[in-house]
């Protein structure tokens, strides 16, 4: 003989409890979408190429709900670093490895392949929570337009 | 990527995993069978496919699925107890997919055996299905809880009943909920993909209120009314949800399906709340003249519907539905407009207009005979809303429609046209070629009405042809050379030449075509009548006349004609005053063609040449010799002035020249044949009369002209007629007709003679 069935409300605690409309319809809370794209290779005493981050999103610890910045490897080592000395708890993904022979740096294929790494990399650093809230200088890295990792004493 | 090889493989699987499982129920292993289930419900997992991909794998499953859920409930029905412990145990599956649909059926076969705890069934599995969130699969499970449950469901008293209606309103919710947040699933790019997806899965969301008003319309109990409880409980509750949502897509479908999917007496029942709390309170952005529409329809259809009914059952005495009077439902729909304009001020026309012509629309369906709102609304219009000077076509189309939909509607239009705001909105129209459109347009209406139009007092000449008064005035030199290459005719009056378009020329057409539907039972009230458009609408505008009086005057001409037989037939005993009358009548006639004549001598001589003719003829066939013999003497007037040297103007063009012979050939040739056909003249008028035709086509300047016209003016001197009746005075004297027959034969082979010598 089984016991007599009770929907899972009645033995669950009621803790669920009654949603706003807002909450229902509206749109989530936790939107983020990181991109990395349009490669510029400058050409000069010291040749390099930097990337577009594109960001938008409405999380809070974001300060721009859009926001566009240019950036080179070097600087998403420096944000590497400077990531792994804040948060120490927290490990911090792999960026895609340097390139190796010189003649090859500025190879478009060479260049993809490091795009599509860096924005996995952002992704993953971005959307994780502890980072979101507990560094500065990830935000900053995303959306200030002047970045200069040296002005904050690194 | 999904792509069909994924959905192939999985379909295999499915179809493969189905097989089993019946062989499995076949040998009466239900757990394996059930097994097999899960496997097959692990591709609902998938977060690969589009909605269609889904909806494909979602059916095959549902086929598959059937059988297990039928074995079941076969295999079980005496052991209720067993299904509740079966409902227990399918909850330890791992993946929440699976598990839930497999809770579906066990669950939903409890319903169906009728066991003490279905209704906690019902809301324990209501409350677990809000573990899949993700949107496309929610969706399609809670479709499927409530495709299952269809038929399933307690309503065998009022608190069932509401626990019923509880769990699919439940259940609508949820599904909102998913379908509405879909939207934001996924990246910001591809949100057009979202919207297309949406749209795919709208029905969905829909069927629910569809079940949920088969509920309430089927539900009968003591002191329930459906109509009642739709309006106090299941409205407000389904309402504020498509209110709050704020998604237009959601909004304008949702409402759409309860305007379509309950019964017309709900709507009845909760019109003022629908109107002015819901449909004020959607998307700024919502097209609302879509759902006025919409509703419209629905109660139009409705209310012929229930004609057509009254018209079957008006025997049996049936007492039709009661639906709420004319006044009821017009108030709200003028609360809610009135509303709409207050809060939205900047509201665009091509909102307001639809509206508008929705409540036209049900106006006309509803309160055929009275003209009276119509002539409110048109008030509304042509007080409140702006009518642009260069509207576009569309916005004309929308004025056109709302202009001219009733026309057809009553059988008399003319009230229509009497409607003095109809008048007014028509009179705002202030783009001179969209106005002459409509007026155009009014016309052929009432051309067009199965029941003559007839105007027959000078009221109803005015309550239309001030509608036509804009095709009248136009000076119709509008021409612009992009627009109207086609140029038809060109068209010279007295004042130079000038050039009128064809959609002129159709204009005028049309007035003419107008001018026909002035009659009277009574000749001279109809002769009256005539006058008075000529007085106080035609002549207004000379430069247009040559295009109206003759269509005038032929149609005074042939009423004339009547009215003088009449006349004549009761000659012996009535007054002179009858002759009194046709006297005047005549005069009134030759004056009109006089003034013609005054404005288009140049280039119109011929017309009024022929119009004077005619009448003359009128004059002879009524006995009137002396006005006939007057009438001849203006004929001779306009060739002398006009005609005579016509073919020596040296005219670029002469129409005629190619029948042979010149215009004033033409125009002696007309007077003779008119004087042929004459019957009651005396001789001494008769032979003066056709020695001056005689002479003038001697005159012309052409040998070959001369010629012709001779030896057609012989004909005139040994006419007989063997179709006349009773005693003609031309025929009176034989021998005359006789000795004028040779001289005539003479004249004419000197004529000849003259020819050949010269």
């Amino acid at each position: 003989m089984s016991n007599p069935f009770k929907p899972v409300s009645e033995v669950l605690a009621d803790s669920h409890k009654k949603q706003s409309f807002s909450d229902i319809y509206g749109e989530p809370e936790n939107f983020l979408e990181i991109e990395v794209r349009n490669p510029q290779t400058h050409l000069g005493r010291e040749q390099y190429t930097d990337y577009e981050i594109v960001c938008r999103t409405n999380i809070p610890a974001f300060k721009k709900r859009q926001s566009k910045v240019r950036r080179r490897y070097s600087d998403f080592v420096t944000l590497k670093k400077i990531l792994e000395q804040e948060l120490s708890r927290v490990v911090v993904p792999p960026l895609p490895g340097k390139i190796l022979l010189n003649q090859n740096k500025f190879n478009d294929l060479n260049i993809e392949n490091r795009r599509q790494g860096l924005e996995k990399f952002l992704t993953v650093v971005s959307g994780h929570p502890l980072l979101q809230t507990g560094s500065s200088t990830l935000v900053e890295f995303i959306q200030n337009d002047r970045w200069e990792p040296r002005y904050h004493g690194y | 990527m999904p792509d069909n090889s994924v959905l192939a493989s999985s379909l295999g699987n499915i179809r493969h995993q189905a097989k089993l499982m019946r062989e499995n129920l076949a040998d009466g292993k239900l757990m394996p069978a059930l097994k097999n289930c899960v496997n097959f419900l692990n591709e609902l997992r998938s977060l690969a496919f589009s909605p269609k991909e889904y909806y494909e794998l979602y059916m095959a499953l549902f086929s598959a699925y059937l059988l297990q859920s039928n074995k079941l409930k076969l295999e079980k029905n005496k052991n209720a107890p067993f299904l509740t412990d079966l409902y227990e145990l399918v909850q330890y599956l791992g993946n929440i997919v699976p598990r839930l649909y497999l809770m579906i059926v066990v669950g939903t076969t409890c319903m169906a055996v009728q066991s003490a705890a279905t209704k906690d069934i019902m809301k324990d599995m209501m409350e677990m299905c809000r573990g899949v969130q993700h949107p496309i699969r929610g969706l399609f499970l809670r479709h499927y809880l409530c495709q299952r449950s269809k038929d399933l469901f307690p309503v065998s008293c009022m608190e069932d009943f509401d626990d019923t209606v509880n769990f699919l309103v439940a259940n609508f919710v949820e599904m909102n909920k998913l379908w509405v947040r879909l939207q934001h699933q996924g990246h910001s790019s591809e949100r057009a993909l979202r919207y297309q997806e949406r749209k795919e899965l709208k029905i969905l969301v829909g069927s629910n209120l569809v079940r949920l008003s088969q509920v309430v319309d089927d539900f009968s109990a003591e002191g329930y009314s459906a109509a009642d409880y739709y309006g106090k409980k299941l409205f407000p509750l389904i309402t504020e949800q498509i209110i709050q949502c704020r998604d237009h897509l959601a909004q304008s479908y949702l409402i759409d399906v309860v305007i379509q999917v309950f019964p017309d007496e709900f709507h009845f029942a909760t019109l003022g709340p629908l109107l002015n709390d819901v449909f004020l309170k959607l998307h700024p952005m919502l097209k609302k003249a879509d759902l006025v529409s919409a509703l419209v329809d629905r109660f139009v259809s409705y209310h012929n519907s229930q004609d057509d009914l009254a018209a079957k059952t008006e025997k049996l005495a049936l007492q039709p539905l009661q639906a709420p009077s004319v006044d009821t439902v017009l108030g709200f729909f003028w609360d809610f407009y009135a509303s709409l304009r207050a809060q939205d001020p900047a509201l665009p026309l091509d909102e307001l207009v639809p509206i508008l012509q929705s409540l036209v629309k049900l106006l006309l369906a509803f309160d055929r005979d009275n003209v009276l709102n119509l002539d409110k609304i048109y008030q509304f219009a042509a007080e409140d809303l702006q009518i642009a000077g260069e509207s576009d076509a569309e916005m004309q189309a929308l004025w056109t429609e709302l202009l001219l939909t009733p026309l057809q509607h009553f059988p008399a239009a003319k009230s229509l046209l009497e409607l003095p705001f109809f008048f007014k909105l028509y009179a705002k129209i202030n783009d001179l070629t969209f106005q002459k459109k409509l007026a155009c347009d009014i016309a052929a209406k009432l051309l067009a009405a199965d029941i003559p139009q007839v105007l027959t007092t000078t009221e109803d000449i005015d309550s239309v042809f001030k509608y036509l008064q804009v095709l009248i005035q136009d000076s119709g030199t509008g021409l612009s050379t992009s627009k109207d290459l086609g140029v038809e005719t060109t068209i010279r009056v007295d004042d130079g030449a000038s050039l009128v378009t064809e959609g002129f020329l159709h204009a005028q057409e049309t007035v003419c075509k107008m001018l026909h539907l002035i009659c009277h039972d009574d000749e001279p009230k109809a002769l009256s009548n005539l006058l008075y458009v000529k007085k106080k609408y035609l002549c207004k505008t000379p430069r247009n006349i040559v295009y109206t009086y003759p269509t005038l005057v032929t149609k005074m001409s042939n009423i004339l004609r009547v009215a003088g037989y009449k006349s004549l037939a009761k000659k012996k005993n009535a007054a002179d005053q009858l002759d009194l009358m046709l006297s005047s009548t005549f005069k009134n006639i030759s004056v009109v063609i006089d003034e013609l004549y005054q404005h288009h001598l140049q280039f119109s001589a011929e017309t009024v040449l022929k119009l004077y003719l005619n009448l003359a003829g009128v004059a002879d066939q009524l006995r009137q010799e002396n006005i006939a013999y007057e009438l001849f003497s203006q004929c001779f007037v306009v060739y002398e002035e006009n005609l005579i040297l016509a073919s020596s103007q040296g005219q670029a063009i002469d129409p005629h020249e190619s029948m042979g012979g010149s215009l004033s050939y033409q125009a002696v040739v007309i007077i003779a044949n008119r004087l042929a056909s004459l019957r009651y003249f005396s001789k001494e008028n008769y032979e003066s009369l056709i020695t001056k035709v005689t002479l003038y086509g001697l005159k012309l300047l052409k040998k070959q002209d001369q010629c012709r016209s001779i030896y057609q003016c012989a004909h005139l001197w040994w006419w007989c007629d063997l179709l006349i009746e009773g005693k003609s005075p031309t025929l009176a004297a034989e021998i005359d007709a006789r000795r004028t027959g040779e001289n005539a034969t003479e004249e004419d082979s000197g004529a000849e003679k003259k020819c050949r010598t010269n």
